[in-house]
């Protein structure tokens, strides 16, 4: 059994969360082969921050609105 | 599996002039004394395969530290290290060469089996992907390195189970999770969380603000007598109304025009309203009959003042002038009857003294006679006879009679001159006081020229101007007093308007608060307070999701990790037994398990009894049993190798001769799976490759050294 398997198969989670997890490790693993570890903070960096970007220019809208 | 064909060097540390060397048996012996080479030629291995990770603090190797890549007695820096693999599953061959560049630089090239040349970032991704291994594991697994291998045994607990997990082939689980924990998405959870939570106590803390603020602006608008029932737009449009009715009302009164003034018909007009009834109003302080004329009668009192000031002045200096020369003048009619007097006696005493003059100079010019011709002759200077006593009858007569005499006179004459000096000098003062006087009455006349031109009136010499002016003074005052009160009682009236006007003001506050409040009460609906909760629950789902693949990672790990200990645990126990043949150690127990605080896997090595074996271990044992983890762990069937080839790096150095004999009976059966690079100076130990290792030998011999030529080789 391959890395990418053996982790696939020791997810927890039901449903869309299982298949969500198991996409997101898809990614991981990926990265990973492509850029090691790098690469893999590279994936969750990107889309961190753009999450955290997007939250702070609501904040910064909302804020102004009071 | 990757297999080693060549290496080409030039350049890299030790080495100078280009040197190759092939893999072509089983078994490759690199043989020689110390500094001979040996271990720049395994070096430059590994750098063409790792560049720079291979050089620093974090290798774990002190020697790595400030690492020199190219040879320091070249020049220029030129170091060049190629390596062809061959990758056994598919029997394609690739190229890696590195070049040095500078201290942090160096440019890499893979030539894939096609024929394709890579370079740059695409050669590192590539190259990553040929390995399978990352450096830590090549350092671990690969190539033996008696500081990196002692770790194991000798480090802290995390950092013996970090480097067992490499010698497993598990660090790419440690090397994802340490990748997606560096991302650090908890802490960036936490502070979405926290920032979130503020904003939220935020909205309670700017509610409460907002409604004391609405509190305080309502209490103020209930003292300035407005109703609850004005307090809306409505109220306010009243008020404006009301506003514009009291001043035109104001204006007619006062003969003023209104500016086209609009009662708003809407809140949102009113701001413009203010602002052109607060024009209105200053101009009307300003501009109204009354307070012109007002102004006129500050400007006359001014001025009226100022002229009554100057003409009490002129007054008291022709007062002044008039005392001083009257007084004088009286004086003068005296003074005038003394000269004369003064004058006549200075003619007398100047003829007494002409007269006393003119003896004494007969006198005086005898004597001078008598002097020169002989006094003694006593000669008369008339007859030109002797007259006895002559002489001396002269100077009794000069001195007794006219000297003394002429003396009085003189003294007579100066008194009186000075005295006649003096009066002259009161004689100028006192044309001077008379001009003064003249002067002041002039000064009167223009004055009074000047009040009777300000009055409008004809001013004669008998009229009194103190009295004119402060009865002109006392009318001005009596007016500005009348006309202050009507300003009073008319500015009275605007200050109303203005108090009308704030109630305005005071509303429209009020209905921006509830404004504001109606923003703040309403947030939470808002669009972006749910975009808000949204990406916070994105971020919580994510950071959730990732501890959920960590656990799934460790959880495979561990599994990978206990199937592997399983197969390796008596690898190991029998390497050792075979290296060390410690008659005190009959099995060595090598186990994991996972380690409740990290959730990393936990590796125990524990003797026959149960009990902790490395504080026991001889340093001949540590090496031993190093050597047994590298080689159970890196050589045997259960382990997941993608390299072909194992490189140890003088591996005897504190072992004993039947150590050194076991070690080779090892790495003989190592052989027979994977490449055996063995670089070693002890004779002991190359005697014994030779002669008990069966697979097929190369032999490269580094027999001399030298700056200018760098390794002097030969092939066996």
């Amino acid at each position: 059994m391959s890395r990418g398997e053996s982790v696939t198969s020791k997810i927890e989670g039901k449903g869309n969360e299982l298949n969500r997890r198991i996409k997101l490790w898809g990614e991981i693993d990926v990265a990973y082969e492509t850029g090691g570890e790098k690469a893999v903070e590279g994936v969750f960096t990107e889309h961190s921050d753009n999450i955290t970007k997007e939250f702070e220019k609501l904040l910064k809208k909302i804020r102004e609105k009071l | 599996m990757i297999e080693l064909k060549t290496l080409r060097i030039k350049g890299f540390r030790a080495y100078t002039e280009e040197k190759e060397f092939i893999f072509d048996n089983h078994v490759v012996l690199l043989f020689g004394e110390n500094h001979r080479g040996k271990s720049s030629t395994l070096n430059a291995i590994e750098w063409c395969l790792f560049g720079n990770e291979c050089i620093g603090k974090d290798t774990g190797i002190r020697e790595r530290i400030e690492w020199e890549i190219p040879n320091r007695n070249m020049r220029p820096y030129e170091a060049l290290v190629e390596v062809n693999l061959k990758d056994k599953t598919t029997e394609g061959k690739i190229t890696v060469a590195r070049k040095w560049v500078s201290a942090r630089k160096d440019e890499l090239s893979v030539t894939l089996p096609d024929g394709k040349s890579l370079r740059g970032n695409e050669a590192k991704e590539k190259l990553t992907q040929v390995l399978g291994l990352s450096f830590r594991d090549f350092l671990t697994t690969v190539y033996q390195h008696q500081e990196a291998i002692r770790d194991v045994l000798v480090q802290e607990p995390k950092e013996r189970n970090e480097a067992i997990d490499r010698l497993l082939g598990l660090s790419n689980y440690r090397n994802i999770i340490r990748g997606i924990e560096s991302a650090k998405l908890g802490i960036k959870q936490r502070k979405m969380v926290d920032e979130f939570d503020n904003f939220v106590s935020s909205i309670d803390t700017i509610l409460r603000s907002r409604e004391n603020d609405l509190r305080d602006k309502r209490k103020k608008a209930v003292e300035k007598g407005l109703k609850e029932t004005q307090l809306d737009e409505k109220g306010a449009l009243e008020i404006a109304g009301k506003v514009k009715g009291q001043l035109h009302k104001f204006s007619s009164e006062v003969g003023l025009t209104l500016a086209d003034l609009q009662v708003p018909a809407q809140r949102i007009d009113l701001h413009e309203f203010q602002k052109t009834t607060g024009g209105e109003i200053k101009r009307f302080r300003s501009e109204m009959p009354d307070v012109r004329k007002q102004q006129d009668l500050f400007e006359e009192r001014t001025k009226t003042t100022a002229l009554k000031e100057q003409y009490e002045q002129k007054e008291s200096d022709w007062k002044t002038a008039k005392n001083k020369f009257e007084a004088m003048k009286k004086e003068t009619s005296k003074l005038k009857v003394e000269v004369e007097e003064i004058e006549n006696k200075i003619s007398e005493k100047e003829k007494e003294l002409r007269t006393a003059d003119a003896k004494g100079a007969v006198i005086t010019e005898a004597i001078d006679y008598l002097r020169l011709e002989g006094v003694d002759k006593n000669i008369c200077p008339v007859c030109e006879t002797e007259k006895p006593g002559l002489f001396e009858h002269l100077e009794k007569e000069w001195t007794e009679k006219y000297e003394k005499a002429l003396g009085v006179i003189e003294s007579q004459l100066d008194t009186f001159k000075k005295r006649k000096d003096e009066i002259n000098i009161w004689f100028g003062e006192y044309k001077r006081a008379k001009r003064d006087y003249e002067d002041a009455y002039k000064g009167i006349e223009q004055i009074k020229k000047r009040i009777g031109g300000a009055l409008g009136q004809g001013i004669s010499i008998e009229d009194d101007l103190g009295v004119i002016l402060s009865n002109e003074l006392k009318e001005v005052n009596k007016r500005l007093e009348e006309l202050g009160k009507a300003v009073k009682y008319k500015q009275a009236t605007l200050d109303q308007i203005v108090s009308e006007l704030e109630k305005i003001n005071l509303i429209m506050d009020i209905l921006d608060l509830e404004e504001k409040k109606r923003i703040v009460e309403q947030i939470q609906q808002s669009s972006e307070y749910q975009q808000m909760e949204d990406l916070k629950d994105e971020m919580a789902i994510l950071v959730d999701d990732i501890e959920k693949i960590k656990e799934a990672i460790r959880e495979a790990s561990y599994k990978e990790s206990e199937q592997k200990v399983t197969a390796a645990g008596n690898v190991i126990d029998n390497y050792f037994h075979r290296i060390a043949n410690n008659p005190s150690i009959r099995k060595i127990e090598f186990s994991v398990k996972v380690d409740s605080r990290t959730g990393f896997n936990s590796y125990m090595f524990k003797d026959q009894g149960g009990k902790d074996l490395t504080p026991i271990l001889s340093q001949g044992d540590l090496n031993a049993m190093a050597l047994s983890i590298f080689l159970g762990m890196g050589c045997s069937r259960g382990t997941n190798q993608t390299f072909g080839f194992v490189m140890l790096d003088d591996p005897s150095q504190s072992l004993g001769s039947e150590h050194k004999e076991n070690l080779i009976r090892i790495l003989n059966e190592v052989s027979c799976e994977r490449m055996v690079i063995l670089s070693s100076m002890d004779k002991e130990l190359q005697n014994l490759s030779l002669s008990k290792m069966t697979r097929a030998k190369t032999k490269y011999v580094f027999y001399d050294w030298t700056t200018k030529q760098g390794p002097e080789v030969k092939k066996e």
